[in-house]
């Protein structure tokens, strides 16, 4: 068996399946503290299963623990070691404000405060030169320092400028503070991070010491806890950009799983698409669309290839792109790159002192949640305009355990939205899905667009609680005529999990004009690390043949500053290798910004290689059982659609739907995790596997 | 007039579509230009008008930009009657005095956009080009007694034509630059920038009808005035004053004075004016503002004292209004410099705050260090290029009434990210030998100002250093019993000696050897240093932030283990 386990802020999902990848288990618990939650997620799976525990073959886990750690601050306590003169890196940042107009605004507080971060006499040129020797009495001062804290140190991180064009000094430095202080963690940033941009690599370098001993803790605990339950499988832990990695691995990676369990959707999207559709189908531009309670969050996948950024920061104090750049803390480490918005089934509708109706930027979050939860909840949220309009079943959500109350969210949208707006509550409560819809088409639209891709092409892949909900109408604000929702989308996230190959990535820092003088170097620069890739691979018990190494050249036209990453071949000749790239950069230009400068230089500034290798045996995917017959549905009710009020409408459980059943909107489809609405107009088509499919009239995949 | 919000439901599902836009624009803009001020520092901005050239929406890039995109739409349809208007026309602009530009290196762009062969609305995006010719490298923002010594003024003009480019007139006007091939490769981007808006507007007029369309545009400007409106009505109908100074204007060593009395009536409408009676006539040197400019950096301040999260549209634009003496800093005539029309702004608006400081308390900001900016320029030998380079460091801000101001970033209309060190020493010959917080250049208060910033660069061939800063005399103020915030300081060393540089002005040549040091200003304190926490002052102690002295001194704690 194998189990992915998300340990979420307010949930644990689990899924569990069987060798060929047929789902056993999947199920939601409320998430407790520490390592107990993926363990009592394990259990609930084991013993729903009746599964022996040397039965386990492969656990793969997510967590949020990095994430929390550095809201909450709650990190290891560490000391920072600089050159001299620029011991505030981390505190001068870029110079940028999260807000450009709040004057209110905080500052984010550094992970390290000034009186921990130490400088040693040292300088390195650009080139790799040493200008000043690294000074050995500044060593024994920073000893000394260290040692007379009176709240002692959990763990030293090292960035000296130019380190990343030679590391040698802090190779040096590293060594002696690891003699002096054996029980420490010492994180130098050339480990980590071998790219120019000081505060970029200081902080990602900081993030990564901050966490690791956390994680390592963390971890150590689940495998023990796995031990003890008899079971030996195979554990990974998720990282941002939707690989695996080892536990030992974490201390140099700890920063890479602070976005672990959002990548999970995404991946599970992607291979959602690898396995249950046709290669001409999966060929297209697809967006992941995950909405649960508090936020949605959506990818662009294109030709199959999830986007990755490495532009990601936290701290910024909004969401996604519509922060400031540069005003939080970079983690430069290939992200999958997501959009958030901040729109959940709990968000809360009001109308301003205009006159005007808004959603968020408050959310009821769980507690008190939604009106219609009947916790003490008074402001409506955009769960109770979906049950207020008949799409949620006040009987039937979350699989029948909670009732949900009607009267109560109709109560509340008549106050506070339908009354100050002089119309009746199913109008304000469309409404309310109308301005979300297009907060998060917004996000969707952006996304698309900066990457040349037109948005009216893609389909959605919709998922989450609330995601399937909202899709269809999503779409048509986005003109988008298609889109998926995979079955348990509520779990789809922890489908993604078992999807994950063994991965990481290598990069080196250059300076390298894109033309045959310099294919050599770029060349060699390329097997350089292709053996650092090697060399992992097999230290992780694999042999060359079974892993995929892909290589990337960060390059651009000499004087921009933003890269494209472009696909290097390196099987062919130096000169092919620098032609290819050169071509491929002018066609990704022209493809991504609407122009070509075929006259311009193009320069390499970052060489990657990302090698992966498979956990186990690639399967066929995640499969869902298949009914034999239909069964009665459930009696039709009134349902609400924009510009068409109330209409009797279809309600069918999704474990009931045949294969090759097509069912026009409008209708609802209701399953344990969640609920998809299809609107009139739309039509839903049930392919294998329990995927529906839903297109409006006249489109489709095929 | 009617200021009814005609559809409360659609408004914010339009808004988010409008602003869409402008982020789409400013999304390709960014990422598409060949100069770094464009690319790497975001000195640009988008927008979207209705057809009669009122904002609709400027994405949140720059707000000193407001000016100049309004002021080249503006003057476009002036200029070009809407019957001569087509599809595909392209328009250019960066002349403070005609319009598009505050001042010359803001080059703005304008399409209209067409629906059913009406004009339906225009798109702009402004890049700030790294030269434009002038008399000196570096955007000739400094030193200049004329405008024309600023570089080459483009009046409005049709660049592309019904989807023709007018190659020689581009041609001309890159031939004027010091940097013609990034200029050109900028105009291509800011082209490719107006597409996308043109096609996403298309878009959004497709699926409303027109006239609901213009309905939405209405009700999106009438909702800032509103807002605005009741946001003034809780302020009392009263008149405020305050004046600040500016260092000098980079010719003559006189400082500039900014008066401005703020004036808020609450009949027949709410509406408020700002008065810069007693401010100085136009300076000689560069520190100079075309009017435009004053309209946005006052659209900022109301912004930012009501509702930092307001959509900037038109409406705004209608609650206030300017009375600037013909000739004055703030509304020179030609043929003045602007060069300096930058730290014109800044001064204004923290006068504003200053003057509105007793009516909202806890809504202002202390005097700020903010705002040091310089150019490095050098010749290259092996490609006979002129090199240029732009550099920002951020200074202390202000104390607010519950938080102390943040240490060294940009404030106010500037949010320019620094450069890396190590970026800087791939690109320009210096080498940095420090970048670090200065203890004690924030103004002591109940709250403490920012502590400013020095940075020192150790110069590696000769090189010409162009100063662009402010508050090296006048220190920033505090409020309410807060100190002030250190003044700021331009010097080099050479041969041991320290030799102090002015804070504007022309390009001053350094040698191989000396070092340069950037002293940033501080930001002013709020309330009395008496009044201070003192975990917090012990804190900052801790830090190093504040000396024992200052603790002992300003603050009166004497800690335990300290002399």
């Amino acid at each position: 068996m194998r189990i992915g386990v998300d340990v979420g802020g307010t949930f644990t999902d689990i899924v569990a399946t069987d060798g060929t990848g047929s789902v056993l288990f999947s199920g939601k618990l409320l998430a407790s503290s520490a390592a107990e939650s993926m363990l009592e997620g394990i259990d609930q799976a084991m013993a729903r299963t009746k599964t022996a525990p040397g039965a386990v073959e492969l656990v793969v886990h997510a967590t949020t623990r990095g994430t929390n750690a550095l809201l909450e601050s709650r990190g290891a306590r560490l000391a920072l070691i600089c050159t001299a003169g620029f011991r505030d890196v981390l505190e001068l940042a870029r110079g940028r404000r999260p807000s450009l107009y709040d004057l209110q605004f905080d500052k984010p507080t550094p992970l390290i405060p000034r009186d921990r971060r130490l400088e040693v006499r040292e300088r390195m040129d650009h080139t790799g030169e040493v200008l000043l020797p690294l000074d050995d009495t500044s060593i024994q001062e920073v000893i000394a320092k260290l040692r007379s804290m009176k709240d002692p140190v959990e763990a030293i991180a090292i960035c000296l400028l130019n380190s990343y064009a030679n590391p040698t000094h802090e190779q040096q430095l590293s060594q002696k503070l690891k003699e002096a202080f054996s029980d420490l963690l010492v994180i130098s940033s050339h480990e980590v991070l071998q790219e120019p941009k000081e505060f970029e690599r200081t902080t990602t370098t900081v993030i990564c010491a901050y966490l690791a001993p956390l994680l390592t803790a963390y971890l150590d605990q689940a495998v023990s806890g796995l031990t003890q339950r008899e079971m030996h499988p195979q554990f990974y832990v998720m990282h941002s950009a939707g690989g695996v990695v080892r536990p030992a691995d974490v201390p140099l990676r700890a920063h890479t799983l602070v976005e672990s369990g959002p990548a999970a959707g995404v991946l599970a999207a992607q291979r959602l698409l690898q396995t249950q559709f046709e290669p001409s189908e999966a060929a297209g531009d697809f967006v992941s669309f995950d909405m649960g309670g508090t936020t949605a969050k959506a990818c662009l996948i294109r030709k199959g290839q999830i986007a990755v950024t490495m532009d990601y920061e936290v701290g910024m104090g909004a969401h996604g792109q519509f922060a400031v750049k540069l005003s939080g803390y970079p983690i430069r480490t290939p992200v999958i790159d997501l959009v958030e918005s901040g729109q959940g089934g709990g968000s809360i509708a009001w109308v301003d002192a205009v006159g005007v109706l808004k959603v968020g930027p408050r959310s009821a979050g769980a507690n008190p949640g939604p009106v219609c939860y009947g916790l003490g909840g008074e402001l409506p949220t955009i769960t109770d305009c979906n049950l207020v309009l008949g799409r949620l079943d006040p009987m039937g959500f979350a699989g029948g355990s909670m009732n949900l109350y009607p009267d109560k969210a109709y109560n509340a949208i008549e106050v506070h939205l339908a009354r100050p707006l002089g119309i009746d509550v199913p109008q304000a409560a469309a409404g309310v899905l109308r301005v979300a819809n297009a907060a998060m088409a917004r996000s969707i639209r952006v996304i698309s667009v900066q990457r040349g891709v037109s948005p009216e092409g893609v389909a959605l892949i919709a998922f989450g609680g609330a995601g399937p909900l909202h899709a269809a109408e999503l779409a048509a604000e986005l003109g988008i005529s298609t889109l998926i929702v995979p079955p348990e989308p509520g779990v789809f996230s922890a489908a993604g999990l078992l999807a994950g190959d063994l991965s990481t990535d290598f990069s080196c820092a250059c300076n390298l004009r894109c033309q045959p003088a310099s294919a050599k170097a770029i060349q060699s620069l390329f097997e350089g690390l292709a053996e650092r890739a090697a060399a992992w691979i097999e230290g992780q018990g694999y042999a060359m043949e079974q892993a995929n190494l892909l290589f990337q050249a960060d390059a651009r036209y000499v004087g921009q500053s933003h890269t494209i990453s472009i696909a290097a071949q390196l099987n062919s000749s130096a000169s092919e290798l620098v032609s290819q790239i050169r071509k491929q950069f002018d066609a990704s230009h022209l493809a991504l910004y609407t122009f070509a400068n075929p006259d311009s230089e193009v320069e390499i500034v970052i060489c990657r290689v990302v090698c992966s290798a498979p956990v186990v045996r690639q399967s066929g995917g995640v499969r869902v059982a298949t009914p034999s017959e239909v069964t009665a549905r459930k009696p039709a009710r009134q349902v609400y659609f924009a510009g068409l009020g109330f209409v009797e409408t279809w309600v069918a459980q999704r474990t009931q739907l045949l294969p090759g059943e097509t069912i026009t909107g409008p209708g609802v489809i209701e399953e344990q995790t969640s609920t998809t609405v299809v609107p009139p107009g739309w039509r839903c088509l049930v392919r294998p596997n329990q995927l529906l499919e839903l297109s409006r009239a006249g489109q489709g995949l095929q | 007039m009617s200021r009814q919000i005609r559809e409360p439901l659609e408004l914010e599902v339009f808004a988010h579509a409008i602003k869409g836009v402008a982020e789409e624009m400013g999304a390709t803009l960014i990422r598409t230009a060949r100069s770094i001020n464009i690319r790497e520092r975001l000195d640009s901005s988008c927008a979207v008008f209705d057809s009669n050239g009122r904002l609709l929406v400027q994405a949140e890039h720059h707000p000193a930009h407001l000016g100049a995109l309004v002021s080249l739409v503006t003057a476009v349809l002036i200029r070009y009657p809407v019957s001569i208007l087509r599809e595909g026309d392209v328009f250019i602009g960066n002349d403070p005095y005609e319009g598009g530009g505050a001042h010359l290196p803001d080059v703005t762009l304008t399409a209209p956009v067409f629906a059913d062969g009406r004009l339906t609305g225009l798109v702009a995006c402004m890049g700030h080009w790294p030269d434009v010719g002038g008399k000196a490298p570096g955007a000739s923002l400094e030193g200049s007694t004329e405008i024309f010594q600023e570089g080459l003024r483009i009046l409005p003009v049709r660049v592309v034509d019904a989807g023709e480019l007018n190659l020689n007139l581009l041609d001309l006007i890159v031939a004027n630059t010091r940097t013609p091939e990034s200029n050109k490769l900028d105009f291509n981007a800011q082209v490719a920038c107006l597409k996308i808006g043109i096609r996403e507007l298309q878009k959004i007029i497709s699926r409303y009808s027109l006239e609901r369309y213009t309905n939405l545009c209405e009700d999106l400007i009438n909702y800032s005035e509103i807002t605005m409106e009741n946001a003034l009505a809780q302020i009392p109908e009263t008149e405020v004053t305050a004046e600040d100074f500016l260092d000098d204007d980079g010719v003559s060593d006189e400082p500039v004075k900014v008066v401005v009395t703020v004036r808020i009536r609450h009949k027949p409408r709410p509406h408020v004016t700002f008065d810069f009676t007693g401010t100085d006539p136009q300076r000689v040197g560069s520190t100079n503002s075309v009017r435009a400019g004053m309209v946005a950096t006052l659209s900022y301040v109301l912004k930012s004292l009501v509702e930092p999260s307001l959509l900037i549209s038109n409406g705004l634009f209608s609650v206030f209004s300017i009375e600037a003496p013909e000739g004055c800093v703030v509304n020179c005539r030609p043929p003045a410099a602007v060069g300096g029309k930058g730290p014109v702004g800044i001064r204004v608006l923290e006068a504003c705050y200053h003057a509105l400081s007793q009516l909202l308390p806890e809504r202002v900001v202390s005097g700020s260090g903010g705002n040091t900016a310089y150019f490095f320029a050098w010749d290259d030998p092996q490609t006979l290029k002129h090199n240029i380079h732009l550099e920002g460091v951020g200074g202390g801000m202000g104390a607010r009434a519950t938080k102390d101001g943040p240490d060294a970033i940009q404030v106010h209309t500037n949010n320019m990210p620094n450069m890396p060190v190590e970026i800087t020493e791939r690109a320009i010959p210096v080498r940095v030998e420090r970048f670090e917080l200065l203890p004690d250049t924030g103004g002591p208060g109940r709250l403490r100002g920012g502590l400013s910033a020095v940075k020192e660069y150790r110069i590696l061939k000769d090189l010409l250093f162009v100063p662009h800063g402010d508050r090296h005399k006048f220190q920033p103020w505090g409020l309410f019993g807060g100190l002030s915030g250190a003044v700021g300081r331009f010097s080099y060393i050479r041969d041991e000696v320290e030799t102090k540089l002015p804070s504007k002005g022309e390009g001053i040549p350094l040698r191989t050897g000396d070092l340069l040091r950037i002293c940033t200003p501080g930001g002013g304190g709020f309330g009395s240093p008496a009044d201070r926490d003192r975990n917090a002052v012990l804190q900052d102690l801790h830090e190093e932030k504040i000396t024992p002295a200052a603790a002992r001194e300003i603050y009166g704690v004497i800690p335990e283990g300290w002399s």
